[in-house]
């Protein structure tokens, strides 16, 4: 170099910085522009005129924070001491308007004897860095501003950054965590997550809104939702990631809120619909402990209900459910009324928490989750009280879970309490009445039968006076006599059926046999009985049917004495039968009264009788038997009339019953 | 030589009727108040028919169907159940039985089923 630099001429310096890059000018001590290179005439967007402009060929200057610069207040005016350079970032002004960021290097020039005679001055325009550097700074804001965690790490799962969201979330400071594994956050269970985040943001994928579990400075688990992009370098490579992570619990909070009391609103529901549709207090009890466990998320549940019978018998009802019972049974339930004896007071729920400061409770529960099931630790329980205000059961709900324990909802347990309460009062009453009505149909059973004794020895001893010789006016009393005993037992039959109908019990006793000779017959008996009518039968084929002969006679005969009861003014009735390829049909027609539609829409009904007939021997139970006859057979029973103009009463049965075995037994 | 015709039979006045109706027709009848009494006082010859009376809720005659329908001795000996119950027509002591009639029945009827019985 020291070889070199003497025949570094001055027309080579005078050129270095004519043709430099960097904007130069030259003034004189009094700060009069000398000269400038062609990249100060760019930097300034002008070409100032030399020997009259002072200090800075731009049009203004502002200081670094925006303010404006007097030109004596320019770097360059201040010049330091001789041999120092001083550099001032100013901002300078083109003709334009434009701004430039600009480093100021100003430096003495001395003469040979070391006195200053002007400057020469460097700009540096640094206007891209800094309009980097802003950006880069208002990226940050936005990173420390946000709520949630933004963290960057490295492709080995090393925390580069961590903003200030990241430690509200978090609880880290960023001082305690840059550098540390990204594992720090995630529960060990979880450590598989990252190496799969890891894979995809290798492989330059985002990963969007994934919901997970990550780990606090303190040690909870919170829920989090992630989204994590692939961060590169200026070359494009992947270098690390950035994560966003949301807390979520909020959310989740809510979300679990909203379907907790879907969930209740589910249950009260359902309950309510029990309540309404059935009366089996089985049924009730096992529905809401069902319900009940799901809507309170219980472990286990019983509802025991319990009633003093007329005997004074205590009788208990018992339903369990949930997961932890597996179909143990509460073997004593009388124990577990005593135990409640006395334990709510007035109050509407008894925590019993933990379980185990109550043995003898705890005990029921031991017993339902024995054989290896999990143990109860916490129990709710809700008191269920009759209409007179006595405890008459309770429900229980066993958690194993101290928090999810803590979450149930006394309101809602004991208001469906309340519902259950209400819905076993009815059921206890609707028992009662069937247990009346039961009794009643047993009292009609045996009365009729107890009639049909003393029925026998009348009946019997009238028919023996009948084969004696006694006088004509002793013959018509005893013909009168024998024919009263017969209505009483017509009258003793139609009760006992319409008790079996009621008891469900009117069983049918399937034969095959001819309905054509069945008819005949049934005619054949009205010809000797009735003398005032005449019954014409169509002409009629074997008809082979499988039915209950007995029964069917009788609803034959039903509308034949019918037929000629209600026709008193007439002396014909007509049997005609029709087949059909599945049925046969037979119709008795009479040339009676008639009935009106309101009339024929209740004549099937039970101990209707049309008006104006009440004189007319009956019950009303004739037509009402024979239709249920007739539907126990899978078959249709009707009637055509208008008023006045005779009435046709048909009715229609299958030649077969299918399955007939099957359907009694549904029936019976 | 008359024909010996059993009755079991609880209601008195029914008993004296069939009693009655059947020392009329020329058989041999005795009457027991119920299925007890008779096996107690069956201590003279089997009888050639035997008529039982049914009631409801009682086991004794069902019990006396089945004993005589399964002894080789008794087997041949034609039952006839009376009752004022008709029951279900499935009944086992109406299929044990050799007929069944309803109560109240008809003289005439009576009489005859309960020769064709015994012929």
């Amino acid at each position: 170099m020291k070889d070199l630099f003497p025949r570094v001429t001055n027309r080579v310096f005078k050129e270095m910085f004519l043709a430099s890059p960097l904007a130069g000018y030259i003034c004189d001590k009094a700060g009069v522009l000398l000269a400038y290179n062609d990249a100060a005439v760019a930097l300034w967007g002008r070409k100032p005129e030399i020997g009259l402009e002072k200090w800075s060929g731009a049009s203004a200057s502002y200081y670094a924070d925006g303010r404006p610069m007097s030109l004596d207040a320019f770097p360059v005016a201040m010049q330091p001491e001789a041999g120092v350079t001083s550099y001032n970032e100013v901002i300078i002004e083109r003709p334009n308007g434009v701004r430039r960021n600009v480093l100021v290097y100003s430096q003495a020039l001395l003469d040979e004897k070391g006195e200053a005679i002007g400057s020469h001055n460097t700009l540096v325009d640094i206007t891209a860095y800094k309009q980097q550097d802003s950006k880069q700074a208002l990226l940050s804001a936005i990173v420390e501003s946000s709520d949630d965690a933004i963290v960057s790490k490295d492709l080995n799962g090393n925390i580069m950054s961590w903003n200030a969201g990241a430690q509200r979330i978090f609880g880290y400071h960023e001082t305690e965590i840059i550098g540390k594994s990204i594992n720090t956050l995630i529960p060990s269970r979880l450590y598989w997550e990252e190496e799969h985040i890891i894979q995809q943001v290798k492989a330059g994928k985002n990963v969007d809104h994934y919901q997970t579990v990550r780990l606090t400075k303190s040690g909870h688990e919170i829920p989090i939702s992630l989204t994590i992009s692939p961060m590169r370098n200026g070359a494009g490579q992947i270098i690390g990631a950035s994560k966003i992570a949301r807390e979520i619990s909020e959310q989740i909070r809510n979300e679990q809120l909203m379907k907790l009391n879907a969930r209740k609103l589910e249950t009260l529901y359902s309950i309510g619909k029990v309540i309404s549709e059935k009366l089996d207090v089985k049924f009730i009890i096992q529905t809401v402990i069902e319900a009940t466990i799901r809507a309170s998320i219980a472990d286990i549940g019983i509802c025991c209900y319990w009633m003093t019978e007329n005997d004074g018998r205590v009788t208990h009802s018992v339903a369990i459910g949930g997961t932890a019972c597996n179909g143990n049974v509460l073997e004593n339930p009388y124990r577990l009324q005593e135990l409640l004896q006395g334990v709510f007071a007035d109050r509407k729920i008894v925590r019993f928490d933990p379980l185990s400061t109550n043995k003898d409770i705890c005990s029921v529960f031991n017993e339902l989750t024995k054989n290896g099931l999990p143990t109860i630790n916490h129990c709710l329980s809700a008191p269920i009280y009759s209409a007179d205000g006595e405890l008459t059961g309770v429900i229980l709900l066993g958690y194993i879970e101290r928090e999810i324990y803590e979450g149930a909802d006394d309101e809602l347990i004991y208001n469906i309490a309340s519902q259950v309460a209400v819905a076993l009062e009815n059921a206890k009453l609707f028992e009662e009445v069937n247990a009346l009505s039961l009794k009643k149909n047993e009292f009609i059973a045996l009365a009729s039968h107890e009639l049909k004794t003393p029925l026998t020895t009348i009946k019997g001893y009238l028919q023996i006076l009948e084969r004696y010789e006694i006088n004509q006016i002793g013959q018509r009393f005893l013909g009168k006599a024998l024919k009263q005993v017969d209505r009483i037992e017509a009258l003793i039959a139609e009760l006992l059926d319409i008790s079996r109908i009621e008891a469900g019990r009117l069983d049918l006793y399937y034969e095959t046999f001819d309905i054509s000779e069945l008819i005949l017959d049934a005619v054949e008996t009205f010809r000797f009985s009735s003398t005032t009518h005449q019954i014409i039968i169509n002409d009629n084929q074997h008809i082979m049917v499988h039915a209950d002969k007995q029964r069917i006679e009788q609803v034959l005969i039903n509308l034949l004495s019918n037929a000629i009861k209600y026709s008193p003014e007439s002396d014909k009735v007509y049997v005609t039968v029709e087949t059909s390829d599945t049925a046969v049909t037979v119709k008795v027609t009479d040339e009676g009264m008639g009935m009106s539609l309101a009339q024929r829409g209740k004549i099937f009904t039970r101990f209707f009788r049309i008006e104006g007939t009440s004189k007319m021997p009956g019950l009303g139970l004739g037509l009402y038997l024979s239709k249920e006859i007739i539907n126990r057979h899978n078959g249709h029973i009707d009637v055509e009339s208008e008023l006045g103009k005779g009435a046709t009463f048909y009715f229609s049965i299958p030649y077969t019953q299918q399955d007939s075995d099957a359907i009694k037994t549904l029936f019976d | 030589m008359k024909k010996i015709i059993h009755v079991i039979e609880d209601d008195k006045a029914v008993g004296d009727l069939v009693a009655f109706l059947l020392k009329e027709e020329e058989y041999d009848v005795s009457i027991y108040m119920n299925t007890k009494v008779y096996k107690q006082q069956l201590f003279s010859a089997l009888p050639h028919l035997l008529i039982v009376d049914v009631k409801l809720f009682c086991d004794d005659s069902l019990e006396i169907c089945r004993t005589w329908k399964r002894n080789k001795v008794t087997r041949g000996i034609p039952i006839l159940v009376i009752s004022a119950y008709e029951g279900t027509r499935t009944d086992e002591r109406i299929v044990l039985a050799d007929y069944f009639m309803g109560k109240p029945f008809n003289i005439t009827e009576f009489l005859n089923r309960v020769a064709l019985l015994l012929s």
